[in-house]
């Protein structure tokens, strides 16, 4: 799945990689939590990132990996730390840092890029050893969802 | 309300408190419009209660137009809290640590 978002399509775009990613075989919290760690992500490239950006979502071997870049000239730190409970924002890089298994942020010449990754083998299978059913022998494959 | 809002509302008034009903996903697209709405509920009532029963998505900027709308009310001296959160939405405020202090004082 490749596709460019701007503040318009954010739910769309949410919509069409929760269907990515359940298709993939994440599924259940560890789906929504992908999701939704991708969803803030998205948004701070609609909010802070100059309004709209690039999703690529993508799986080598068991591992899913979501790369979300922006064209946000914005200098400055990017706030990663959870704010105190009753401070209102600042909230969705934490959280996902938080949901995802891991958070890359590069900022490169155009803008940032935000990487996210989730782990789709159940935690403790041997060797990451495939446990269902045999998969592709590509290493790396683009992962579409099956809207219309 | 535009289609793209993501979410609509009911209000109910019930003894206890004054309760916005919300219905869908909430997101940086129906933020702002929520924060209107709970703004606008709490000048008109002493006591708002946000019922998140039917909503099945909420992000960062949700959990903001939430915690504002926490203190317009407890600046104007009212009470507001979130309740009935299920899933994976109840999950989130949990996870960001803001359950608690959404959740409405007992009377």
């Amino acid at each position: 799945m490749s596709q460019d978002f701007s503040a318009a399509t954010v739910t769309a775009l949410r919509h069409r990689l929760a269907a990515a990613v359940t298709g993939a075989g994440l599924a259940g919290d560890a789906g929504y939590d992908f999701i939704l760690a991708v969803h803030e992500l998205v948004t701070n490239a609609v909010r802070h990132g100059g309004g709209h950006g690039h999703l690529d979502l993508r799986r080598q071997d068991d591992v899913l990996i979501c790369e979300v870049s922006d064209e946000g000239a914005a200098q400055g730190t990017l706030p990663v730390r959870l704010p105190a409970v009753d401070v209102a924002g600042g909230r969705g890089l934490w959280l996902a840092h938080q949901l995802a298994e891991g958070l890359i942020l590069a900022r490169g010449l155009n803008g940032l890029t935000a990487t996210v990754t989730a782990c789709l083998s159940p935690a403790g299978t041997p060797d990451g050893a495939p446990i269902a059913a045999p998969r592709q022998d590509e290493s790396s494959e683009t992962v579409e969802d099956n809207q219309p | 309300m535009t289609p793209q809002l993501g979410w609509r509302h009911r209000i109910r008034v019930e003894p206890e408190a004054t309760v916005v009903v919300l219905d869908g996903e909430i997101d940086v697209n129906g933020a702002a419009a929520l924060l209107n709405l709970l703004g606008a509920t709490i000048d008109s009532a002493d006591r708002v209660h946000v019922d998140l029963h039917a909503v099945d998505f909420i992000d960062s900027t949700a959990i903001s137009a939430l915690i504002t709308a926490r203190h317009t009310a407890i600046g104007a001296g009212k009470h507001f809290g979130v309740v009935n959160s299920t899933g994976n939405v109840a999950r989130t405020l949990r996870i960001t640590g803001v359950l608690d202090v959404l959740s409405p004082p007992r009377a």
